[in-house]
């Protein structure tokens, strides 16, 4: 049974205060697991806000090295971790914040022969990648899994965060049957944008551990930073979704 | 009849422009409002939502008036409808 110390009590008094939290959901968050995918422009603060809210573990899958561009949004990263892995920064960061949480620092993008291995490793999932072919590998193994996946992507000032449950809300493939042709892999991007992206998509997370609030199972936020516009757009499940047309 | 045609993310990036007015024939589909757009805005925009073949890319977000059609690029807009784009994004 997990308990809390009187330093976590402490620590985490004001958002405890909050009663769709309280004490027993704050034990919920020190009992569980992430996995988050990149730590970079969306995935370091969505690890930050984790880490502020006292989640217990956090597996993060980030490889190479930082390069001077992504200082830019990267805000896990320091200047003078140019040319030295980028997972070591994350890591040394969130401890600085959070020294009682448990890191497992991954050295590698999310791949095919490490995807089921990491997800088994977590209660929840936080897309961030800048890739299809690491979102829809993550994708097909979260449904696999039956595990929750927190989808969120930015181009340009605009942003879209939605909760994909398996079995019950579409997955990524419904969204996207096929990886889009034109995406590439570097886009224009501001770190506002995601940084706030981040901040949604990892209160979403919070409250499926937690259990409260309503989510956006169903549906795909998209947000427009040219005019602080928000729209909510429905989303359906493709009967015949090759990955989770059977779940 | 006249609808407005909305753009967002890359397709914002390929017209240049992040809204549109069309003036299409009464009955015109999704499909022919695409049409024109892609004939308006030039092939980097064209090629985000045809195919070569002229098929309506699948990873592509439709919406007509806030919400996706049921009868996705075959609907049939009215006058004053508004048509929404949006790509698929990855950036992280």
């Amino acid at each position: 049974m997990t308990t809390l110390s009187d330093e976590e009590k402490a620590i985490y008094e004001w958002q405890m205060w909050l009663p769709q939290i309280g004490e027993e959901g704050q034990k919920k968050l020190k009992g569980a697991s992430a996995l988050v995918s990149r730590c970079g422009g969306l995935g370091g603060p969505v690890c930050y806000n984790l880490a502020a809210a006292g989640i217990g573990r956090l597996i993060i899958a980030h490889g190479g090295t930082l390069k001077p561009g992504d200082l830019n949004r990267q805000i896990l990263m320091t200047h003078d971790g140019i040319g030295k892995p980028r997972i070591d920064s994350a890591a040394r960061r969130l401890k600085d914040l959070n020294p009682r949480m448990e890191i497992v620092a991954v050295n590698e993008n999310i791949s095919s022969g490490n995807v089921e291995r990491l997800v088994t490793q977590a209660d929840i999932v936080f897309d961030c990648a800048p890739l299809f072919s690491e979102r829809m590998l993550m994708n097909q193994e979260c449904v696999r899994q039956r595990k929750p996946m927190i989808e969120s992507a930015v181009f340009g000032l605009e942003a879209q965060v939605t909760t994909f449950i398996p079995g019950q809300t579409p997955c990524l493939s419904c969204l996207y049957p096929e990886a889009p042709p034109h995406w590439k892999r570097q886009f224009p991007v501001l770190a506002a944008v995601p940084a706030m992206a981040a901040s949604i998509a990892a209160l979403e997370g919070i409250k499926q551990i937690v259990g409260f609030g309503k989510s956006l199972a169903g549906t795909l936020l998209y947000f427009d930073g040219a005019d602080i516009s928000f729209q909510r757009i429905p989303i359906a499940r493709r009967p015949d979704c090759a990955v989770c047309g059977k779940v | 009849m006249q609808i407005q045609m909305n753009y967002f993310a890359q397709f914002r990036q390929a017209a240049g422009v992040s809204t549109s007015e069309l003036v299409l024939e009464d009955q015109a589909t999704v499909l022919q409002a695409i049409s024109l757009a892609a004939d308006r805005h030039g092939n980097a925009f064209r090629e985000l939502i045809l195919s070569e073949s002229d098929q309506f890319q699948p990873c592509v977000i439709l919406l007509v008036n806030g919400i996706p059609p049921s009868d996705g690029i075959k609907t049939i807009l009215k006058d004053g409808d508004s048509v929404s784009l949006f790509t698929a994004l990855a950036g992280g």
